[in-house]
């Protein structure tokens, strides 16, 4: 039909033409794809953390940041709001995103005002390679990314304070428990006013004897008026429901065998500030479910 | 025909007057174009489109008297090698890779640092950040394995038609070497997007250097490459000179000396055109000359332009070039292959030699006299290359007639067999001991890329149909809405229940969603327990004891898991 060179243009032209609008399709779609891609590894990189974060921070923040007792203080919400505090109270400068990174690349040698409260057995050690620990940078930021996520992602419900909590105030009357209800908080199956679930059973077992952090609640109604018994009681409770109320309510009034479940003299391994989720209803009903375990 | 200045030079004005404007546009361009070209008219570029022959003298043959680059060129070749056949021009094709790759290779050097610290976010930078990155860096990617294959190709060829034959033997033996030097130079810059892939491929590739003998030099030598036991910041930037710099320089100037040869005792003919022991490569009758200018000039634009279509519209549609999470020296992937070229490297490591004494139940000796490492590792591929190198000038046949050369052809496909077979017992389907409970939890969710399994099943699943809850292979209900996921786990049931080493094998799986947009999926394999007399072994309470594997990883709504 057409001789060599003709076939030999055509075939260059066309071969020319193809490349040209390739390039010119990929220069249209480049910001889309740079998009794409930066979301795809951010994505990745919330993964990577959430394994690292498995790995090396569950153990003392819990598997979703909600604190162990003891060990370590909340992170979700805990990290945004100590974020806010700081930046409200102390003109604390720096972004969210470097405040988490500078604390988990360099730890917190010295104890923050950050749930001053509570006391926990050792200071949060060094995580970046460059002061002495074990994670490389790239790891750090896969942990801020995981981190950060928390919030990123969504509805972190904000914790709102439309409930009235019952803190440490020994004397507001409260209204008849279910033990129901009780139960239901304990397990975890309600939440309670705050929206967080009872962190009870983290360190309360129900069968006898099983220590995990503080001593089994096995035959505690019993057990609670053994105790306002004992002859170094120096609580204020005259009854089993009043003794287990003071202990939720104010954990270091009476400890009982210090040696064992004391963080620091005087201070109790249970954490004093648990009263700040509960309404009186919840403690009310959890108070009634304790007393069912005689 | 090329004009004459008037003499004394005259002013434009005076030009214009004494010729008229149009006449005296074309002089001066007339005047550049022959620059340009090293000798070449605009008159005579217009025969050359219009397809008439030269006049005489030939002012076409001007660009490679006069010029620099067409000087190494010869001004034409026999009509005989102008066809596809017996070049194939893979020759060419190589050089043009080179070529590209040097152009490509820049662009990513300007957005490239070599250290640990910083070269995988660079690479995440090229990827997100910059225009053109991801195609510039898959050009360069798809050119490289590209070049190799051509390069092997052409080395192929050489050999088959005979080209390597006196007088061409050191053409050949510099052939050997830029070979070499591909090879080297692409696995070089294996390493620099220190991913996990290239961190352990790497490891693996330079891990042989250690058994170079003595065990003393081994040691030095593996110290020289890696800049210290291990890869790290000094290994990264060792291989990086040799990428950027060393390698190219050494290729760029070998290929010189190659093509030096290559011209200097012309393309060889194909085997039958000439009669047996001639070489008349070099005497070609003027009937059957074609013209360098323009016949073959505009047969290897052609090429070019064919290439460069190829990698473009490959990298852009169907090509991208693997990227895996940062490297991490504590943490070897399961199933690590080096490069595929060196895959036959591996397959030769696991040893052909041991194997097939197990095979025949005979037992092996003992470490001291047949180190397998540095046998198969070092001295065998040495041996290979250096009979490579001297390969033409040991083959004393002088025939290159297909039919005269029935051994040499046999032994070719021989070797090219066992080279395929060595490959494929690189790869981890050959030969990979690992228990049956880590070979289930990669299959499905490997913590990298498997060079098997590629990303797993679990990450075939969109991510709304990872249903949180906990799914028992023992009494599967999977959610009737999520057909991927019904689908993994059916496999997931089949695979633990029917691999022989996971007696009872059942699998548990849970999937729970952690943070809005990330979801965790976690396997639990269960499996009896067996003791040395494939018996169950029994608790107190005379239970059967079960064995447990775990894995979780997490999966985010973002990343491209679920076929994306
Ligand atoms: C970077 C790698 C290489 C480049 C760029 C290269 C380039 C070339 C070119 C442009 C030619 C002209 C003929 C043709 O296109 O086939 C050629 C010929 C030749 N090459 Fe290579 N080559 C390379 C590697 C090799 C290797 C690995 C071998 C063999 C071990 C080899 C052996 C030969 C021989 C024997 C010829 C002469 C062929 C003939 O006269 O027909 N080359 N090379």
């Amino acid at each position: 039909m057409f001789d060599l060179a003709t076939r030999r243009i055509i075939g260059a032209t066309v071969l020319m033409l193809a490349t040209v609008i390739t390039i010119g399709m990929v220069w249209l779609t480049e910001e889309q794809r740079m998009a794409r891609y930066e979301a795809i590894h951010k994505g990745k990189a919330i993964e990577n953390g959430a394994l690292l974060y498995e790995q090396y921070c569950a153990t003392c923040h819990g598997p979703n940041g909600e604190g162990v007792p003891g060990k370590g203080p909340d992170l979700n919400p805990g990290v945004f709001q100590h974020y806010e505090e700081l930046k409200q109270t102390q003109n604390y400068a720096n972004s969210l995103r470097n405040f988490i990174k500078l604390t988990i690349a360099a730890g917190r040698p010295i104890r923050s005002t950050y749930r001053a409260d509570e006391v926990y057995a050792e200071p949060m050690p060094t995580w970046s390679q460059d002061f002495g620990g074990p994670l490389r940078p790239d790891q750090i930021e896969n942990l801020v990314e995981f981190i950060l996520n928390w919030q990123a992602a969504g509805p972190t419900p904000a914790p709102t304070p439309s409930f009235e909590a019952v803190g440490t105030d020994l004397t507001k009357p409260l209204p008849p428990g279910d033990p129901k209800r009780g139960e239901a908080l304990w397990n975890q199956e309600v939440k309670q006013a705050s929206g967080a679930a009872a962190s009870c059973k983290a360190c309360h077992s129900l069968k006898p004897g099983e220590v995990i952090v503080g001593p089994s609640l096995a035959g505690i109604a019993t057990t609670a008026a053994q105790r306002i018994q004992a002859p170094d009681y120096k609580g204020q409770a005259k009854t089993p429901e009043e003794y287990i109320r003071e202990s939720i309510q104010q954990p270091n009034a009476y400890i009982v065998e210090p040696d064992k479940y004391a963080a620091a003299p005087g201070v109790s391994k249970m954490p004093a500030t648990l009263g700040n989720q509960m309404s009186v209803q919840d403690l009310a009903d959890l108070i009634a479910f304790l007393m069912t375990l005689k | 025909m090329a004009l004459r200045w008037p003499e004394p030079i005259p002013t434009l004005q005076k030009e214009v007057q004494q010729y008229g404007w149009r006449r005296v546009i074309f002089m001066h361009l007339d005047e550049l174009v022959t620059r340009v070209t090293a000798g070449i008219p605009l008159t005579e570029v217009r025969n050359i489109i219009r397809g008439e022959p030269p006049p005489r003298p030939n002012p076409r043959v001007k660009p490679h008297t006069e010029g620099f680059i067409l000087h190494i060129k010869p001004s034409f070749y026999h009509e005989a090698v102008t066809r596809l056949y017996p070049t194939f021009r893979l020759g060419l094709l190589s050089f043009y890779l080179f070529l590209i790759e040097t152009i490509t290779g820049i662009f990513l050097m300007i957005f490239y640092t070599p250290s640990p610290l910083v070269a995988y976010e660079n690479m995440l930078r090229i990827l997100n950040n910059v225009p053109f990155g991801q195609l510039m860096r898959d050009v360069h990617r798809l050119g490289a394995e590209a070049m190799v294959v051509a390069v092997m190709l052409h080395m192929l060829r050489t050999f088959f038609t005979a080209s390597y034959k006196r007088p061409r033997q050191f053409t050949w033996a510099t052939g050997v070497i830029l070979l070499v030097f591909t090879l080297f130079l692409s696995f070089s810059g294996y390493l620099l997007p220190w991913d996990q892939l290239s961190y352990w491929a790497v490891t693996i590739g330079t891990s042989m250097a250690e058994a170079t003998p003595p065990p003393a030099l081994g040691r030095i030598v593996n110290l020289i490459l890696r800049g210290a036991p291990d890869i790290g910041a000094a290994g990264l930037l060792r291989f990086y000179l040799l990428h950027v710099i060393f390698l190219p320089l050494l290729l760029f100037f070998i290929f010189f000396v190659h093509y030096y040869k290559v011209v200097r005792h012309g393309l060889s003919l194909p085997p039958e055109v000439e009669a047996v022991g001639d070489d008349t490569a070099r005497k070609v009758p003027p009937e059957k000359r074609v013209p360098y200018i323009p016949d073959i000039a505009i047969q290897e634009a052609l090429w070019g332009i064919g290439l460069i279509a190829f990698l473009v519209i490959g990298a852009a549609f169907f090509y991208d070039a693997p990227l895996e999470q940062h490297a991490d020296p504590l943490n070897t992937p399961l199933h690590t292959t080096a490069p595929w070229y060196f895959l036959w490297l591996q397959g030769l490591l696991k040893d052909p030699f041991l194997l097939a004494l197990d095979r025949l139940g005979l037992p092996r000796p003992p470490s001291t006299i047949y180190n397998s490492k540095m046998i198969m590792g070092v001295i065998l591929p040495g041996l290979i290359l250096f009979f490579l190198l001297i390969m033409p000038y040991l083959d004393f046949n002088i025939s290159r007639r297909y039919s005269h050369r029935r051994k040499a052809l046999v032994a070719g496909l021989v070797g090219v067999s066992a080279w395929t077979l060595l490959t494929y017992m690189g790869t981890p389907a050959f030969a990979v001991t690992s228990s049956a409970d880590v070979e289930v939890l990669q299959e499905f969710m490997p913590l990298n890329p498997d060079p098997l399994f590629g990303e797993g099943k679990v990450r075939t699943i969109p991510y709304e149909q990872l249903v949180p809850g906990t799914y028992d292979t023992r009494s599967l209900q999977p959610p009737a809405d999520a057909p991927r996921l019904a689908r993994v786990l059916e496999d997931l049931k089949r695979r633990v229940e029917t691999d022989p080493h996971l007696p009872q094998g059942y699998a548990i799986v849970r999937i729970s969603e952690v943070q809005a947009g990330l979801k965790r999926f976690e396997i639990t394999l269960r499996w009896l327990k067996l003791d040395e007399h494939h018996q169950p072994v029994r608790d107190e309470q005379g239970n059967p004891v079960f064995q447990e594997a775990k894995r979780a990883i997490y999966l985010h709504r973002d990343s491209t898991h679920g076929g994306g």
